[in-house]
């Protein structure tokens, strides 16, 4: 790290803005700016962000950015042109799929397009079978054929628009046949990109394989443009700092790695929401936490538990079209301020996915917007501050809001005022849907968690949540609305490593095992060092076990400390426990099997200590509106600013708090207090 | 108009009657109507009902 | 419907649907055979203590279609009385109300409050059940006894404790036992679940009020069924299909259907079909009625809750000892994966008739099921499979059919050559689309899968069970018939592929079981493609165009159908 740079960067760019957070290493004091998001050109928000903030370059030590273009590219479907390279006879593997549908009784559904066109997939002549022997050399004269074919595909496009993407049956368990093909693409198309299987992703089901190669390669020469480009704009600004880029697994990457496998980064700029919420989570000594960032078009839930991220293995862009790669666990609905409500043709209300945007945006923004949004039914209720919406940047329109809302009301029989409770009730629903998808089918119980409530629209809700799932405590951290890019700033070194075996519990050798581990670990740090973690990283250690005969895998833990003959039987013991958990049964004396090792390396930096508030002080509203809580009609509520509120004096609801970035609802009955570092903690009834 | 009867079948006989109209097997809830001097079993009076507005006009069309 | 109301309403609805989404999950991630946790063969369903489903998620809508049936029987066949917390009942017979041996329904009630709410069931695919046929696919059985263990409704867990005696006797009538305890406990296991999350479900609305929801959701549903048959012109619509043979005799067998719309309502009189056949292609009376309900869903709005309300407006006529009722002891294993498709083409074929713009033409209809049994030579273990592929859809009004897609009675996965291959002694020589295999038209039918596979071992036993190898998925206003499948062989050291009777002398091409087959001989199968829609000169030449250069269309075919001789 830069020995001047005393100051950690995190950068979040948005829909609607740019969001910067600094960190003083030494002071912990905060510094923020926003700056509007150009659509497409994502610099010009960065660039404009860092200027705003003020900080002078050579203060900034590290720099870490929360990216969308690989999501995009791949939403928008505008990537590179990719040949994909597959063992001959499986060329139509992307195109076959898993024949199943996402609707069972439908005509109009169809298969999802693969990012890859059926004629740029080539079948080379090779073979791996099922244990990972070579039953068809791959030669030197395929290989020439194979080159032909690829000239001649590759014709008429850029190289560095282009992208090899290679998938070959069985790479997982022998990856000779795919090491030595991009060896000879590399030499034979310098300039186009290579994406291999058994480095992106080394897993069986060749479907899923391939479809994840084939999105690595098909968003690569974007990645690594936009790196190349942040390069330039960082130099022009003077910054010569090492930065990053978030990962989809909450940790980051250095640029090299990042524009490397750009499949890792599909949630890059999700990640930092969860990160952000998990520090101010436990800054109000919470560790089982679930975290909800709600922004103008959807929200993000996240689970935190014992102060641990989840993760999965899977995602997908859309039904049908998987990546594999490691993942926070998230799960993203289409609910925001601007998610449009509407009626559907069974007469039921709907709230959702679709969202007017910042354009038009919703009605009471005045900007054309006709569509009746959350935000217009917040406004309705009196809970939004027509006057200090951003501050009071915008002004809204509360007549507008109140005659579309009235209209809609119209074919539901309710009044304006009941509509907006209705379309916030059925926001509030789908939210608490997504926490039960995270908590719930998990076997986990929201209300033994606290609700991590941020992003711009996130503590407006927090209050009507809590009550739906029955959850007593919300965390509201300071600045809600920069709590993405807070994340960014914060997150950790990351390195997943993993190892597919075939041993089984009846005849494994503990210190074969062992001494796997043992490789995985050492690959792992040498990863760690050159993305720049240079002190000692913590060492998590898994297995991933199943019955023999069953198909998929729950990982067991093993313990940090160093490994022997016991703890791999304490881990068959464990796994027994985990499944009759799980799934009310366990299989007694049945074999497991082993299918994967995993090793996770997470290289802490140090978090910084946030300005604590004021203490003492008055309690004193900056004015008094009539609010609509649910039912019961308008109550006359005090409104006061955050920044006001003294530290440690408990306020009872009902209430709103304002802020620049957002807003906060306190329930009658609730009660909220600020604590350490300006984190808000509302507890229900 | 028709009653209901149980099927009066020991547990461990196997039979099986049929909907005069739909054909389903009956599990064990008959619903007997008379019809022009014949007894016939339907699973229900829904049944009962088409035969008489469906069944019976479509067959003598036929015929 | 007050608004409020109806917010409630649909939030329980969302929330049935994902109890039985979550059901589905730890079956997938617990089960044992491939047809479960790859193939996602099953389908979970709620259901109140009247025997009404409530709820379900995006399973196989055979078993969906018919599991109404299979619990009510179970219901009235038992009483009410005899359900305690912690029972289990399993049951697949086709005589009480399963549609056909292999599907297997275990189902648990939910108490709360120490009374009886309703119940939590899921029928799936169970891989190997006994029988002449390893694999219990016996295509060539003439009764159901031939078929597999039959299991009326009998409980299989007394208040939560093993019920060994019928444990013992199913256990000892698979061939592959182990097998059948990893997936019964899946099956089993995902029902606690489901169990927890109902009474969860329970305790936030209380059982009156999550009663009186299920009731309303219901008749909403039934309202808004009704709706979408009114908008159907009245009339009265025909049309039939046949399978191309049985098995046992090779002959066609007709199903014809009378489709009657009147106002709200729907008559599906199958009553003109043939006689039931010798072989195992009939139709039991609950898939006749699944297929039926399945047409209808397919070409009805997809937003409607799917609960047994959907059913209420659509009534099915047939007649015993038809193809579409089986009588007693007849075979019907493939009734469920063949014939059930080609039941739910005729339906949408009758309805193409008023409703044009919302029909597809017919698909391939075949599940291509391929069954094979051995001793793995690496492990020295017996075992069976179950394999399927898909066939190309049929192509409707605004786009091309699917390629390679599960039938439509079913939304299973294929399973992928790596698991195969980890599983079993075959070699996968190839896995592709079938160019030329979809019917032409302006918009073009979905392409077959070929799959070529090669024996590794001493030897496989195999047995399949197919249709459309000799008939041909139809075209629509003008579209062309999608290609016919097929499953050929290839003896090691021979120079072509022949059909199994011409190489081992059975009875059909298509459905055939325990033929023998030696290291080095490789299997063939082709699944048929879907049927075209509206004529062929009406297709786009820049689509035609784009067909040729992605290699869905052969550039003889493209001037031969299409008239394209670029």
């Amino acid at each position: 790290m830069n020995p001047r740079g005393r100051v950690r960067c995190g950068i979040d760019t948005g829909g609607t803005f740019t969001d910067f957070v600094g960190l003083h290493d030494d002071s912990g004091e905060l510094v923020a700016s926003k700056w509007p998001s150009s659509p497409g050109r994502p610099l010009e928000g960065i660039v404009g962000a860092v200027n705003q903030s003020g900080l002078p370059p050579e203060s900034i030590g590290f720099l870490i950015l929360g990216t969308t273009v690989a999501t995009n590219a791949l939403i928008q479907r505008e990537g590179a042109h990719v040949v994909y390279v597959t063992t001959e006879g499986f060329e139509d593997v992307l195109y076959i799929q898993r024949m199943n549908r996402k609707y069972h009784y439908s005509y109009e559904w169809t298969k999802p397009l693969p990012f890859v066109e059926r004629r740029d997939c080539l079948g080379v002549r090779e073979r791996v079978d099922a244990k990972g022997k070579i039953a068809v050399p791959l030669t030197a004269a395929a290989m020439d054929e194979l080159g032909r074919a690829i000239a001649g595909r590759l014709r008429g496009h850029r190289p560095e628009d282009s992208a090899l993407a290679v998938s070959l049956l069985f790479s997982y368990l022998n990856p000779g046949h795919e090491a030595r093909l991009r060896e000879f693409l590399e030499s034979r198309f310098p300039g186009v990109a290579v994406s291999v299987s058994h480095e992106i992703a080394p897993i069986w089901r060749e479907y899923e394989r391939g479809s994840t190669v084939v999105a690595d390669a098909f968003v690569k020469p974007l990645l690594r443009r936009y790196v190349g480009s942040v390069r330039e704009s960082l130099a022009s600004l003077g910054l010569r700092c090492p930065w990053a880029i978030m990962k989809s697994n909450g940790g980051h990457a250095t640029a090299r790695s990042a524009e490397g496998q750009p499949v890792n980064l599909i949630l890059s700029g999700q990640s930092g929401g969860i990160i952000g919420g998990k520090f101010f989570g436990e800054l109000a000594n919470e560790e089982n936490l679930i975290t909800l960032d709600m922004g103008g078009t959807s929200c993000d839930v996240g689970v935190v538990q014992a102060g641990k991220l989840s993760y999965v293995t899977n995602y997908e862009i859309e039904w049908g079209l998987p990546i594999s790669a490691p993942f926070v666990d998230l799960t993203a609905i289409g609910a925001g301020g601007g998610s449009i409500a509407w009626i559907d043709k069974g007469g039921f209300l709907r709230v959702g996915p679709q969202s007017a945007g910042a354009v038009p945006g919703p009605v009471c923004y005045a900007r054309g917007g006709t569509n009746v949004t959350v935000t217009d039914a917040n406004l309705t209720l009196g809970r939004l501050n027509p006057d200090y919406f951003l501050g009071g940047r915008m002004t809204l329109d509360p007549e507008g809001a109140r005659a579309a809302l009235e209209e809609l009301g119209g074919s539901l029989g309710l009044s304006a005022a009941g509509a907006a409770r209705a379309v916030i009730d059925m926001a509030n629903e789908n939210m608490a849907n997504a926490i039960r998808l995270v908590s719930i089918e998990r076997g986990l119980d929201p209300r033994d968690f606290a609700l991590v409530a941020f992003g711009g629209a996130g503590p407006l809700h927090a209050g009507g949540i809590l009550g739906k799932m029955g959850m007593r405590r919300a965390v509201i951290p300071p600045h809600p609305g920069l709590c993405s890019a807070f994340g960014a700033a914060l997150a950790d070194f990351r390195v997943d490593k993993v190892w597919s075996t075939n041993y089984r519990s009846d005849r494994v050798e503990p210190a074969e095992v062992i001494e796997q581990f043992g490789e995985l670990e050492v690959a792992a740090r040498e990863q760690l060092r050159r993305e720049g973690f240079a002190a000692t990283p913590d060492v998590h250690r898994s297995i991933s076990m199943r019955y023999a005969g069953q198909n998929y895998e729950h990982d067991v833990r093993l313990p940090a400390t160093d490994l022997d003959g016991a703890s791999i039987g304490t881990a068959f013991a464990e796994f027994h426990r985990l499944h009759r958990q799980l799934y009310g049964y366990s299989i007694s004396g049945e074999v497991i099997e082993l299918i994967r090792l995993n090793v996770t390396l997470i290289g802490r930096i140090a978090k910084p200590r946030l300005a604590d508030p004021g203490t003492g002080g008055p309690l004193e509203p900056c004015q008094t509106r009539p609010v609509d809580f649910a039912g019961g009609g308008p109550v006359a509520c005090p409104v006061y600013r955050r920044d006001q509120l003294p530290a440690e004096v408990p306020l009872v609801g009902p209430a709103v708090v304002e802020e620049v970035d957002s807003t906060i609802l306190l329930h009658p009955g609730h009660t909220l207090r600020v604590g350490r570092s300006g984190v808000i903690t509302v507890r229900g009834t | 108009m028709g009653r209901w009867k149980k099927n009066p079948a020991q547990w461990h006989e196997q039979t099986m009657v049929y909907c005069e109209l739909c054909g389903k097997i009956i599990p064990k809830n008959l619903w007997i109507a008379g019809e022009s001097g014949q007894t016939l079993v339907f699973c229900g009076p829904d049944c009962e009902e088409l035969h008489k507005t469906y069944w019976l006009p479509s067959r003598a069309e036929r015929a | 419907m007050g608004s409020i109301d109806s917010v409630t309403l649909s939030v329980i609805n969302n929330a049935l649907v994902n109890i039985c989404r979550e059901m589905g999950t730890a079956m997938m991630r617990t089960s044992y055979s491939p047809i479960f946790n790859e193939g996602l063969d099953f389908s979970c369903v709620i259901f109140n203590r009247r025997g009404e489903m409530i709820g379900q998620a995006e399973f196989c809508p055979t078993m969906l279609g018919s599991a109404q049936y299979a619990v009510n029987w179970t219901i009235e066949e038992l009483g009410l009385a005899a359900f305690e917390p912690g029972d289990v009942v399993i049951h697949n017979d086709p005589y009480r109300g399963q549609c056909h041996m292999p599907e297997h329904m275990v189902l648990k009630p939910v108490f709360f409050g120490g009374e009886l709410w309703g119940f939590v069931a899921n029928i799936a695919h169970i891989g190997e059940i006994g029988g002449m046929a390893p694999g219990s696919f016996a295509a060539d059985a003439t009764e159901v006894y031939q078929e597999g263990l039959r299991l009326p409704p009998v409980k299989v867990m007394r208040r939560g404790e093993y019920v060994r005696d019928v444990w013992k006797i199913i256990l000892s009538n698979h061939r592959t036992p182990k097998t059948s305890w990893g997936d019964l406990h899946a099956m089993i296991g995902s029902l606690s679940i489901a169990e927890t999350r109902m009474r969860e479900l329970l305790e936030r609305y209380g059982a009156r009020y999550l009663t009186d929801a299920g009731d309303r959701l219901l008749d909403y549903s039934e309202r808004w069924m009704r709706a979408e048959i009114h908008e159907i012109p009245n009339g009265v619509y025909r049309a039939s299909d046949c399978m191309e043979d049985d098995g046992v005799t090779d002959r066609p067998v007709w199903l014809r259907l009378k489709l009657v719309v009147k106002d709200e309502e729907v008559i599906a009189d199958w009553t003109e079909s043939d006689l039931q056949a010798k072989g195992p292609v009939n139709a039991t009376f609950v898939v006749t009625a699944a297929a039926s309900y399945s047409g209808l869903l397919h070409l009805t709005s997809n937003e409607i809750p799917r609960n047994s309300g959907c059913y209420r407006p659509i009534r099915i006529v047939t007649k015993p000892g038809t193809v579409v009722n089986v009588r007693h002891p007849g075979p019907s294993v493939g009734g469920n994966t063949e014939t059930h498709p080609h039941l739910q083409n005729v339906v949408v074929a009758a309805l193409s008739q008023a409703i044009p713009e919302r029909a597809a033409a017919a698909e391939g209809a075949s599940g291509c099921n391929f069954l094979f049994a051995g001793v793995h030579p690496d492990t020295g273990e017996y075992y069976t499979n179950y394999h399927i592929d898909g066939s190309g859809w049929g192509a409707t009004a605004t786009h091309d059919g699917d390629s390679a897609m599960c039938p439509e009675n079913g939304n299973c996965r294929n399973t992928p050559v790596e698991v195969l291959e980890s599983k079993f002694p075959w070699r996968t020589l190839e896995y592709r689309l079938r160019p030329d295999s979809g019917g032409p038209g302006r918009f073009r039918g979905g392409l077959g899968s070929s799959r070529v596979l090669r024996v590794l071992a001493p030897e496989i036993t195999v047995s399949a069970l197919m249709d459309r190898t000799k008939t041909q998925a139809w075209g629509l206003f003008g579209g062309g018939k999608g290609a016919s499948g097929g499953i050929f062989v290839k003896r090691k050291g021979d120079a072509r592929f022949r059909t199994f009777s011409e190489a081992f002398g059975t009875v059909s091409d298509s459905k055939f079981t325990r033929v023998v087959l030696r290291e080095g001989d490789e299997v063939m199968i082709w699944s048929p493609g879907g049927g075209g829609y509206g004529a062929p000169s009406e297709r786009g030449q820049g689509d035609v165009g784009r067909d040729v250069r992605q290699g869905w269309v052969s550039r003889d075919a493209a001037r031969d159908s299409y008239g394209n001789d670029r």
